[in-house]
């Protein structure tokens, strides 16, 4: 195990905290642990990739930043619209 | 030599902003406040992380790829916290912006009674 999938592991286990916060609050409160655990999700990949050192695996979190962006600001507008 | 202590020092300073901020989402108290440690969470940590491995990497494809994705956290993220912050007043006032005759007190300015918002006159 290198420091990268030491690095993995320790961010992965922030995904505990915006989980749990994603599942009780006011729904604008669980959009904030929803976009906190895509980011973290994002730097996951990255290390992993690195980790493993197949680095075709940064397409991945590529897509999902640019995804993930999109996902946010339709769940805001959303929750600023119609709810 | 020194770009290894670049990487590791960035490296360690991204995982640290993460499990602050993911801590700090889980603890605050107010979305607002949550919004905060998400801005921590995007700003220092990914960058840090992903710019970890773009030094590591070098000029290569997979290094290129990791500041990419560093850039667009960095210029995404902060138009994403305004959404949820917009979508969040807008939910809990009722409105965006203050009303035309309506004036803002701050805590320190005479007339101030306390609570998040000012009646309307």
């Amino acid at each position: 195990m290198n420091v990268w999938m030491i690095a993995a592991t320790v961010t992965t286990c922030c995904l505990i905290p915006c989980g749990v916060v994603c599942m009780r609050g006011d729904p604008e409160v669980r959009l904030v642990g929803l976009e906190g655990a895509a980011t973290i999700l994002v730097i996951v990949f990255v290390l992993l990739g690195e980790g493993v050192h197949r680095l075709v695996f940064l397409d991945l979190p590529l897509t999902l930043a640019l995804l993930a962006f999109g996902g946010g600001l339709v769940f805001a507008r959303f929750l600023e619209r119609w709810m | 030599m020194i770009a290894e202590w670049a990487v590791r020092i960035l490296l360690w300073a991204g995982v640290v902003a993460v499990v602050a901020g993911s801590l700090g989402i889980l603890v605050a108290r107010t979305v607002f406040d949550r919004l905060h440690y998400a801005g921590l969470l995007s700003s220092l940590g990914a960058v840090g992380v992903t710019a970890a491995v773009a030094i590591h990497e070098g000029w290569t494809q997979a290094g290129m790829k990791c500041a990419l994705i560093g850039v667009i956290i960095l210029f995404t993220n902060p138009v994403l916290t305004h959404a949820t912050t917009r979508a969040a007043r807008v939910r809990q006032f009722g409105k965006l912006m203050p009303g035309r005759h309506e004036r803002v007190r701050f805590a320190d300015q005479p007339g101030y009674v306390g609570g998040d918002e000012p009646e309307d006159q």
